[in-house]
């Protein structure tokens, strides 16, 4: 059979790395196995002796499902640029990654392939090439130097895209592309590096909606805009509120995320912006802009929910969704930076554990009796 | 009139699918007698008693072999011999249960003589003491693992506080169908039990929670019972682990039980079907309780069945000639039992099946499938519900991982706890954090970690921090 033989090449080498003492390597070769044979040949040892048929890589392969419709929207949409962020984001990635697990001696987790697709798909289309390389190494180091995946206390494509807002402000918030348009531009991005090589100067876009609702000159896009991402200038990712929408609704129906962050999250800041609008509708838009525009969509469905990051209970879930959007809500209207998104999941990282602390559910059972 | 209460269910637990080797609606077969049986002298957590018959004696199928005086503080029945046959050895020998216990071994002779207990003229006459009496001669005791004898299960010390008598009659345990099908096949014996039960107690009230999924044993049920004020039937949705002592009483009655603590401390008594029908047959046919129903299960066996078992039966003998492969053997639940790999490991009254399930097999790129055939507490599979039989095997499905705080285990929890942080301070000997999250509240129903996606042994390790918390308070 052919995955016996190859099982025993797996271990056969694993030994000699071992043996010559490369400690590194045979951690890297053991990661290889294991995402071959996907922890199918391991036994439960103890009770349950049945498992559950979930296991690591297909609870983090489900976010990476959701966002293959985006990468590929991504690409149609401003070029095969994109692809090339994603594979740098991903080789650099996983470099870092790898070094961190060959020196430190543990596993390599699946939660490095979502954090890499989750940054790519957070970047402007016009960020130079180098500048994404610095940012996924900042991220994923960082996460290391927290001890891995499941240890980190800040979301790593979180922070590695906040490390670039702050580094790099200006390449992260003024250039952008007026995407490739399937109304008017046929197979678009499928043909061309970026818009910017088809169309040059006309490439390039006033602002993102957010940007737009800003700046009084500039008029807002409307709704259809919004939704499907035709003529929307934005990050890779979320040009396409349908297509993150769809795999929103993907990742609830398989329980990997949770409702209570996510939905709770868009609520409360679709809430908070329609509310404020009535006292300053120069700062704050009308909800349905609000949620529709920036990276409020994405970020809740795909970063918020990182599992580590945010709380485990079911009361600490929600309190963590209503103050992220409210928060994001107060960040864009009264901050310096267009998109607050990212900060204000930083700033409910941040308050995971002491939320998780506080929430702890009450036990359904009486006290112990003393016995006689 | 009946009460019939509403379709009741409680927060967490989880729907099994079916898995490949369960014994769905196979009616009870007699399995065939066993050469020789291995009856430990304890059973469950009750005391061991002393045998009374020496090597080398000949004995009857239900006769007594071993008993000690009542005692309410070591409760204890007496034990049958369950085939008729010749004593030929009294040793020590690990019991499927855990520990160790002095076992008394018959060989048989093939004839099955027997030997009943004195039948009563007309058992709706008898005070509740003396059912009480027959009960306890009978060694009916109760089904689920604690297994206390029935006198002082149904504490008979302090009868003044028992108000209520629970019936589970609802299985939700992979791969356990036996007792549903008595159900099915002895269902007058079930519903007199079920009155005999009460009688001994004192005619207290009497809660019946039965699955939803069971409309014609609802329906019997009901035209049965429907006079009596004193029953209330519950409809229950069959999600695991709606069968545990302490999930059954807080749904029905909407008391918790107290950590560490029994039904009875809430003036509870909970027996289940097969207790009900031995009940019956010790009462009004005289028969002890030697013979019990078994699935006989799993993916690694060629014929799954449903079988009348003499207790102390090895596992061997239902097993061998049955197996397509050397399996996993299981005792009980594939939850939370016990891996047994001793083919002469003995059948006992607390034993509702036997599973062998196959090794974790090999495969390339599980990751890929569509997952037609898993089952899984997310919805990351397509477990479509025309490929009815489920996957079944000892793989862990993924690779251990750190903990990602998903927080499945809470999602599931029955009990409401955090089994993540309970696991990883036991684990880590952080005992008193432990118990502030009330350790002792869990009800080891095993759910916690057949859904952790880093499969962690939260059970093992749950398990572990009661143990040393118990011996340090010793």
């Amino acid at each position: 059979m052919l995955k016996d033989k190859l099982y025993t090449f797996f271990e056969k080498v694993h030994h000699d790395l071992q043996a010559r003492r490369a400690e590194g390597l045979a951690v890297l070769w053991e990661g290889i196995k294991d995402s071959v044979f996907g922890g199918s040949e391991k036994a439960a040892r103890q009770a349950p002796y049945i498992r559950d048929a979930i296991g690591m890589q297909r609870y983090m392969g489900s976010p990476l499902i959701a966002c293959i419709p985006l990468a590929l929207a991504s690409i149609y949409f401003y070029g095969w640029r994109s692809l090339a962020i994603i594979v740098l984001t991903y080789l650099v990635g996983m470099a870092v990654e790898f070094t961190f697990c060959a020196i430190r001696r543990h596993e390599i987790t699946e939660g490095l392939l979502v954090t890499c697709m989750l940054y790519a798909l957070s970047l402007p289309p016009t960020l130079p090439l180098w500048m994404v390389a610095v940012g996924i190494a900042f991220a994923i180091g960082i996460k290391e130097l927290f001890g891995g995946s499941g240890y980190n206390i800040f979301n790593p494509a979180i922070s590695g895209r906040a490390f670039l807002l702050l580094a790099f402000p200006s390449a992260m918030t003024t250039f952008w592309y007026v995407p490739f348009n399937p109304l008017t531009d046929g197979l678009g991005g499928f043909l061309h590096w970026s818009p910017q090589a088809v169309k040059g100067v006309d490439a390039i876009a006033k602002a993102t909606p957010l940007g737009a609702f800003n700046s009084p000159d500039i008029a807002n896009p409307d709704l259809l805009t919004l939704l499907t991402g035709f003529g929307r200038a934005d990050v890779l990712g979320a040009t396409s509120a349908i297509l993150v929408l769809l795999g929103g609704l993907y990742l609830l129906h398989t329980r990997v995320i949770d409702w209570r962050v996510s939905i709770v999250m868009i609520v409360s800041a679709g809430l908070t912006s329609q509310f404020l609008s009535f006292i300053n509708p120069a700062k704050f838009p009308d909800g349905l802009y609000a949620v529709l525009s920036g990276g409020l969509l994405f970020a809740a469905f795909l970063n918020a929910t990182d599992p580590v990051t945010s709380p485990m209970t079911v009361r600490g879930r929600w309190i963590f969704g209503i103050m992220l959007g409210v928060l994001t809500v107060l960040g864009r209207g009264l901050t310096g930076y267009a998109e607050w998104v990212t900060f204000a999941i930083l700033i409910g990282n941040m308050f995971t554990p002491l939320i998780d602390r506080f929430t702890i559910p009450k036990s359904f059972s009486a006290p112990a009796i003393q016995k006689r | 009139m009946a009460v019939l209460g509403s379709l009741k269910t409680f927060k967490g637990g989880h729907y099994f699918g079916l898995f490949e080797g369960t014994p769905r609606g196979q009616r009870l077969k007699v399995a065939p007698l066993p050469h020789r049986v291995i009856i430990p002298l304890r059973q469950g957590f009750s005391a061991e008693v002393a045998p009374i018959v020496q090597e080398g004696d000949r004995v009857k199928a239900g006769q007594v072999i071993g008993r000690n005086q009542p005692d309410p503080k070591k409760p204890s029945t007496p034990v049958h011999a369950s085939i008729s046959g010749r004593v030929t050895k009294i040793e020590r020998r690990s019991h499927p249960l855990g520990g160790e216990t002095l076992c008394v071994i018959i060989e048989s002779d093939g004839k099955d003589e027997w030997e009943m207990l004195h039948r009563p003229a007309n058992y709706e006459k008898l005070s509740p003491e003396e059912i009480g009496k027959i009960l306890y001669e009978a060694g009916v005791t109760s089904g689920g693992q604690a297994g206390f004898p029935t006198i002082y299960h149904s504490a008979f010390a302090t009868p003044d506080k028992i108000r209520y008598l629970i019936i589970n009659a609802i299985e939700t345990e992979p791969f356990c169908e036996a007792t549903d099908q008595l159900m099915y096949e002895e269902f007058d014996k079930f519903v007199n039990g079920i009155k005999i039960l009460r009688q001994a107690l004192g005619n207290v009230q009497v809660h019946i929670g039965l699955g939803y999924n069971r409309p014609r044993i609802y329906e019997e049920l009901i035209e049965r019972l429907e006079y009596y004020d004193w029953c209330t039937i519950h409809q229950l949705r069959p999600k695991y682990p709606q069968g545990d002592d302490a999930v059954l009483i807080r749904t029905l009655l909407g008391v918790l039980l107290p950590q560490r603590g029994y039904a009875t401390d809430v003036g509870c008594v909970v027996q289940d079907v097969q207790q009900c029908v031995a009940a019956y047959e010790a009462v009004v046919e005289g028969k002890p309780f030697v013979e019990r129903v078994v699935s006989v299960a799993g993916s690694a066996v060629k014929e799954p069945g449903n079988y009348r078992v003499r207790v102390g039966t090895p596992i061997g003998h239902l097993l061998e000639s049955n197996l397509k492969c050397t399996g996993r053997i299981v005792m009980g639940s594939v939850l939370h039992g016990q891996a047994q790999g001793d083919l002469d490991a003995p059948i006992t009254k607390e034993i509702p099946a036997v599973i062998a399930l196959r090794e974790a097999e090999r495969e390339l790129f599980p990751i890929a499938g569509l997952g037609f055939d898993r089952d899984s507490f997310t919805g990351v599979y397509l477990s479509v519900p025309w490929v009815r039989s489920k996957r079944a095997t000892t793989s862990l499905n993924g690779n251990p991982r750190p903990c990602v705080r998903c927080g499945y285990c809470i999602d599931v929890c029955p009990q409401n706890l955090v089994p993540a942080l309970l696991g990883e301070y036991s684990a880590n000997g952080l005992l008193s954090e432990a118990q502030e999250l009330d350790l002792f509240a869990c009800i080891e129903c095993g759910l916690c970690a057949y859904v952790c996606p880093s499969k962690i042994p939260l059970l093992e390790q749950i398990r572990e921090g009661k143990r040393k918390i118990l011996q340090e308070s010793a």
